[in-house]
């Protein structure tokens, strides 16, 4: 059909990349970094994905800012080292109960 | 030919804590024989579910820990031999193996990958702040033996042993399973899970299968690591450099193969201490830079793995050879 599926893949993902990019610079400002710290954000992002629905860009948002008070409310309530933990907990519970995410349709 | 080669590697493994006792830094051979075979141990246990059945989990650390933890656990917190903790481990293990695999075989991609290693982050979390297990210092085992079942030993040559024994377990049950009906399916899903589901293979359970199986001896390992050592800490136990390092040491060598993880580990450990020795303290890092490098040029080049590079080469050498011969 004429679409070149490397070059598409290639651009996805330097969009990806340079969102993400701006991103860590917008985080930056408010957080604490050190050279590990993309890792947690990485697994982080990921479980927003997840729990928005893979390709789903509203559930994206509406993941985001879930997880966002989550993580705070955690932190502020349970203690900051539970923050990501709760996370992660988040994250399999999804995967058992419903894995194609909030607006996902698959 | 092919039983001489494996009668061979048997009598080079069994001596080879004799055939370097004449050599100036025996310790040190021992010590980095029992490394190899350890490293060999865990590459191989991953290579069970990462390998045969194609489920990239990041997150082996936990089963690695899971085995780590136990037995300095009951040893400091209860005074039991440390022993006893090697089958709580195991069964810990097993648990996680469930908490992981049973949600996320439903599922095909890229969920097995990110569940692993969100549940080794979290496991690694929590026991950073547990006092029980030590908390961020972590636990240490038996300073002096009382008994033989302590398993604490000065020389490397008696965990070097011991550290065969349960490779050649491994690998002959990975030999079984090779040609058992598991393994045909485990390729099977390997090849394409669609296609090995409309076939009428059990998927979602035979994934399971393989992740037990392979919990099971990472744990072991785990074990073995922390009795060798007598110290483990959430970095050395549950950090997802663990798990990395599992890959590597599958994927160098050639992941799916039977002796592929045992290659990977014979070339990654002296590698490994060469640049330690090189480079002292703060060449530490440089390691992982290596592994990284080893990541790109594996996925770019050779993704069967060096295994599968010689079976590629051998032939056509030995062909050149024959025409050589020939003219």
């Amino acid at each position: 059909m004429g679409i070149r599926p490397d070059r598409m893949q290639a651009l996805a993902w330097g969009l990806s990349a340079a969102s993400a990019g701006i991103a860590g610079a917008l985080m930056a400002i408010s957080f604490s970094f050190s050279p590990e710290v993309g890792g947690t954000f990485a697994i982080t992002a990921f479980v927003v994905v997840t729990l928005g629905g893979f390709g789903s860009v509203p559930g994206a948002l509406l993941a985001g800012l879930m997880v966002g008070l989550i993580q705070s409310l955690s932190a502020y309530y349970l203690g900051p080292i539970y923050k990501d933990v709760i996370v992660y907990a988040l994250f399999v519970a999804l995967l058992w109960l419903r894995p194609q995410g909030l607006l996902g349709t698959a | 030919m092919m039983r001489w080669g494996w009668l061979a590697l048997g009598a080079v493994s069994l001596l080879y804590p004799w055939l370097v006792a004449g050599t100036g830094s025996a310790a040190f051979l021992q010590d980095m024989g029992a490394l190899v075979l350890l490293a060999a141990i865990g590459a191989s246990a991953w290579n069970i579910v990462g390998g045969y059945a194609g489920q990239i989990s990041v997150g082996h650390a936990m089963f690695f820990g899971a085995g780590a933890y136990l037995p300095l656990l009951v040893f400091q917190q209860w005074h039991l031999p440390p022993l006893i903790g090697v089958p709580l481990g195991i069964a810990v293990s097993l648990a996680l193996a469930l908490v992981v695999g049973a949600p996320t075989f439903r599922l095909q991609g890229h969920y097995f990958s990110m569940a692993t290693i969100a549940v080794a982050e979290l496991i690694r979390i929590v026991v950073s702040y547990w006092d029980l297990l030590g908390a961020a210092i972590g636990l240490q085992g038996p300073a002096m033996s009382e008994h033989w079942w302590d398993l604490t030993f000065r020389s490397a040559v008696p965990y070097y042993y011991i550290f065969l024994g349960v490779l050649a377990l491994l690998l002959l049950v990975t030999w079984h399973m090779q040609v058992s009906r598991l393994g045909y399916y485990l390729r099977a899903i390997r090849a394409g899970e669609r296609a090995a589901k409309s076939l009428g293979v059990p998927v979602r359970r035979y994934k399971l299968y393989a992740l037990m199986l392979s919990a099971t001896f990472t744990s072991l390992a785990g074990s073995l690591y922390a009795l060798k050592t007598g110290f483990i800490d959430p970095d050395s136990g549950l950090g997802i450099l663990v798990s990395v390092q599992l890959i590597i040491t599958a994927a160098l060598g050639g992941a799916g193969t039977l002796l592929g993880p045992l290659l990977g580990a014979v070339i990654l450990v002296p590698l490994q201490t060469a640049t330690n020795t090189w480079f002292g303290g703060s060449g530490s890092g440089l390691t992982y830079i290596i592994y990284g490098a080893i990541i790109v040029l594996i996925a770019r080049f050779e993704p069967g793995g060096l295994l599968e590079l010689w079976h590629r080469l051998a032939p056509r050498w030995s062909q050149r050879r024959e025409d050589s011969r020939a003219a």
